[in-house]
């Protein structure tokens, strides 16, 4: 039965594609004569409305997501070969946990971990080196200073802001100055063109002052998020390892990590162009990503969800279909938390989900914990995942 | 069998699991479509298909085309499905009846159809298809624009591009012609 009901579905489907034969076609003729549910069946499978109905039912069984569990049976088949890599994780890990208990009274520990329990979320905290190698704390503290050329440098709330109004030294070099936010931290500029940028946890930028000669260059190390200001003779170029971002005016995500092994640029708004090292050069349309693949060496675009790789910046962890490990990956550079895995299997576990960032990590590892099967055991700033 | 089909076939013997989630792309929610026709229960169905897809793992070295690998998925869902009716005929709301006996015949003919349309479809580049899709729900321009988050002339440029492509595949899709 099955084979027979699988050549009438092709020849079907051939009907449909427009290259059936004669001979075919006969076949087809009888079968739709042969019943009248035959030939009903034929009517519905060339109408619009049974194809619609089906696709709802598709997705009803894909939101399933069956195939991570498939893969894990697959998986129990390769163990033999992981063996090795498991132990050499063991091995190096014993050592540090033996040195933390060794050294520390008790009453210590317990009060290390009693007051790094909460694992409150990042304060906004960086640094500005200024062009002199000076370095300046920008907490929450309200400051104005100036700048050698003139420029004043204005640090309110959680955001730095260039103004160059007052600019008087016209000097011909260009003064570079520095933002370096850590782990756990967030914060905003104002650059003396008008560009926004909002620089994410382990991020960097490096810019002029003011910015002089036909290029507006700045250099950025981890995640930053642009809102340029539109200056068509003065393009704006973002360098980000060994790739370049070349704007007009535009909003655009750049991500850059030293750890991860792409740098990724997203575009919301406007019009840019990407390119690595001497490569080719992709122009961008809103809700593309350039993505660069440091190990392999090549680049694609793609259309992505850009909420999915922007929400950072209004205060919201957005995933879908994530990896648990990429997710730890991400709190642990926000709140400033290791994450080690007692189970390998949890790692490829997929979430999907919209979080606020800023609730205290207890919160957002307890929401994950009801989204999956999935444990975290809060000890001091190391949490234990199974 | 396309070159395609070939590489799934290939890297399915060479134990690549990428064939197998490509197998799970195509297959999977027609298969549980069809397991759903016998077991009533969404559920079920979706246990029965992902046994299957595990089978057809340990057994990859027995299939030489895409069409032997299309062969056993119905017909060892099938199998599973009339097993657990068998089993669970005192508790399960809806037995192997009349129904099921006369019609089943079509069941396979109904899902694979659609299926094959479907991977038509899932074959355009990303952004078509994204429009195509929602075109066939019925949503207008405007709506699928803003869903998608881009201007409104790129959906109707998507959606004539999607339309000219899909009118040489499956020129015979009446329906087309009124999208």
């Amino acid at each position: 039965m099955n084979n027979s009901q699988l050549n009438i579905a092709d020849l079907i489907f051939s009907y449909i594609r427009g290259n059936i034969s004669e001979e075919e076609k006969e076949l087809l003729d009888k079968w739709r004569k042969s019943s009248p549910e035959n030939e009903n069946l034929f009517k519905n499978l060339c109408s619009k409305e049974s194809f619609t109905t089906k696709l709802e039912t598709y997705k009803v069984f894909l939101a399933q997501s069956r195939y991570q569990n498939i893969q894990k049976h697959i998986k129990r088949q390769k163990v033999r070969t992981i063996y090795r890599y498991s132990s050499i994780a063991a091995a190096l890990v014993l050592p540090l946990m033996v040195f933390y208990f060794f050294f520390s009274s008790p009453d210590e520990l317990s009060e290390r971990i009693a007051e790094v329990e909460q694992l409150a979320p990042g304060k906004p905290s960086a640094i500005l080196h200024t062009a002199e190698g000076g370095e300046i704390t920008l907490e929450a503290k309200d400051f104005e200073i100036k700048d050698k050329t003139g420029a004043k440098i204005v640090n309110k709330g959680n955001s730095l802001v260039y103004n160059k109004d007052s600019v008087s030294d016209d000097a011909a070099k260009e003064r570079y100055n520095k933002v370096e936010v850590p782990r756990g931290g967030e914060y905003q500029l104002v650059l003396s063109d008008g560009t926004r940028v909002w620089l994410n946890s382990e991020s960097s930028i490096k810019y002029p002052v003011v910015f002089k000669g036909d290029k507006r260059i700045v250099k950025v190390a981890g995640e930053a998020y642009f809102d340029v200001a539109h200056n068509k003779e003065r393009p704006f170029i973002v360098v980000a390892g060994h790739t370049k971002v070349q704007v007009l005016g535009t909003e655009f995500n750049v991500r850059a990590y030293r750890d991860e092994d792409f740098i990724a640029t997203t575009l919301v708004e406007g019009s840019v162009r990407a390119w690595y090292k001497e490569g080719t050069a992709e122009t961008l349309k809103p809700s593309q990503q350039y993505m660069y693949d440091i190990k392999e060496n090549k680049h694609i675009v793609k259309n992505v969800d850009i909420e999915l790789y922007t929400s950072w910046r209004m205060g919201l962890f957005v995933f879908q279909k994530q990896k648990l490990e990429d997710i730890l990956n991400t709190i642990s550079r926000w709140y400033d938390v290791e994450f080690f895995f007692e189970n390998n299997d949890v790692r490829n576990i997929e979430f999907t989900g919209r979080l606020k960032r800023y609730e205290s990590a207890r919160n957002l590892l307890k929401i994950l914990e009801e989204m999956e099967d999935v444990k975290f055991r809060i000890k001091g700033k190391v949490v234990f995942v199974k | 069998m396309n070159i395609d089909e070939q590489n799934i076939i290939q890297g399915l013997k060479k134990g690549k699991e990428k064939s197998l989630k490509t197998l799970y792309d195509r297959f999977f929610p027609a298969l549980c479509s069809y397991a759903y026709k016998y077991v009533k229960d969404e559920m079920i169905a979706g246990d029965i298909v992902q046994e299957v897809y595990i089978k057809i793992w340990y057994k990859r070295k027995n299939f030489d085309s895409i069409y032997s690998i299309r062969s056993y998925f119905y017909l060892s869902v099938r199998n599973s499905c009339l097993n657990y009716i068998r089993d669970n005929s005192r508790h399960v709301k809806v037995d192997l009846d009349e129904e099921i006996i006369s019609k089943e015949e079509n069941f396979v003919v109904e899902e694979e159809v659609h299926r094959m349309i479907r991977q038509e479809i899932d074959n355009l580049p990303d952004a078509m298809r994204r429009v195509f899709n929602l075109t066939l729900m019925d949503m207008s321009v405007a709506e699928i624009a803003e869903a998608l988050h881009v201007s409104v002339s790129t959906v109707k440029n998507q959606r004539m591009r999607a339309r000219e492509i899909l009118r040489e595949k499956l020129k015979d899709w009446v329906f087309l012609f009124f999208i």
